[in-house]
């Protein structure tokens, strides 16, 4: 992959980061407001009590890594890279089961304007900036 | 330091910060499963009863209940109980004038949202009940349960074929 212009590069991460940070704060201070958003994308498999104490977390992890652990930086992205995956698809599945439901991502609202397919494209493109910032990182292994 | 090794400090640290939060800290939630417990306890908790499909059902034969859907109008359309109006939690404070005038407060409301973990019905009922109505009611399980238990569904699919 060609590494991307270092400008672009520093201002990508560091969004992603922040986004990762800003997003862990709300469900860190309310597990429980996040268990129910989690619980709301009816994914029977997923328990919701269990990713609404442990996910805030690693978010908030990658997130500073990203933004300030050079050592782990390529791991926070990896994290992001596999997290906006996962909710592209966990939202690209609540649209397509039909579901009404409010992100979840930065707000614990109830009332919170209702998932749509450019949440998943945003996700998603956040999902392959982070990669392909973890491959073109220092360190990483060239293919 | 090899991107898998970094991933995995990474989330050994979110595991334990997890289970740090969740022992001692102030706000403490069920590991696991929980939700439609908590949603029953925070409705019983809120003065609003739970029915059971079968109770539900039989107050709305016997014609005593306002049956309320609390989910997005395309959820209502696509497949709802028999009866339901649309009142959807997430734009109350508009849908409600327009169901206003059918809202005797004399009249039990019962209200359902899509399922055992939806809490749009609770927040919905405590609206209601915010509202001046003494008696609302949730069906448990929501629509989900309804199903499950074979009751009839009505869409505004046209007529011909049944709801999906």
């Amino acid at each position: 992959m060609r590494m991307p212009a270092r400008p672009v590069a520093l201002a990508a991460r560091l969004a992603l980061g922040a986004v990762f940070v800003v997003a862990a704060a709300p469900k860190i201070a309310d597990p429980g407001a996040f268990a129910w958003a989690v619980a709301r994308y009816d994914l029977a498999w997923v328990p919701a009590g269990a990713v609404a104490v442990f996910l805030p977390w690693l978010e908030l992890f990658a997130g500073l890594a990203i933004l300030a652990v050079p050592a782990l930086r390529r791991g926070g992205l990896a994290w992001a890279a596999l997290l906006l995956g996962g909710f592209a698809v966990a939202g690209a599945a609540a649209l397509l089961g039909g579901l009404s439901i409010p992100c979840g991502c930065f707000s614990l609202a109830t009332d919170a304007a209702p998932l749509g397919w450019g949440h998943v494209a945003a996700t998603l493109a956040g999902a392959v900036a982070a990669a392909g910032l973890a491959r073109a990182a220092p360190g990483a292994v060239q293919a | 330091m090899r991107i898998a090794l970094q991933a995995g400090l990474l989330l050994a640290a979110a595991l334990a910060a997890g289970v740090a939060a969740n022992t001692a800290g102030p706000r403490r939630i069920p590991w696991t499963g929980g939700i439609e417990a908590r949603l029953e306890a925070e409705a019983r908790a809120s003065g609003i009863a739970v029915m059971s499909v079968a109770e539900a059902k039989a107050a709305l034969d016997a014609g005593t209940h306002l049956l309320l859907d609390a989910r997005a109008p395309a959820e209502h359309a696509a497949r709802r109980i028999p009866w339901a109006m649309s009142l959807p939690w997430r734009t109350v404070t508009s849908s409600i004038e327009a169901i206003a005038p059918m809202l005797d407060p004399a009249r039990p409301l019962l209200v359902y949202c899509r399922g055992a973990a939806c809490d749009e019905g609770l927040l919905l009922a405590r609206h209601l009940r915010a509202r001046g109505h003494g008696n609302v009611s949730l069906i448990g399980g929501g629509m989900e349960a309804w199903r499950a238990a074979g009751l009839p569904v009505e869409s505004d699919a046209p007529a011909g074929g049944p709801a999906p």
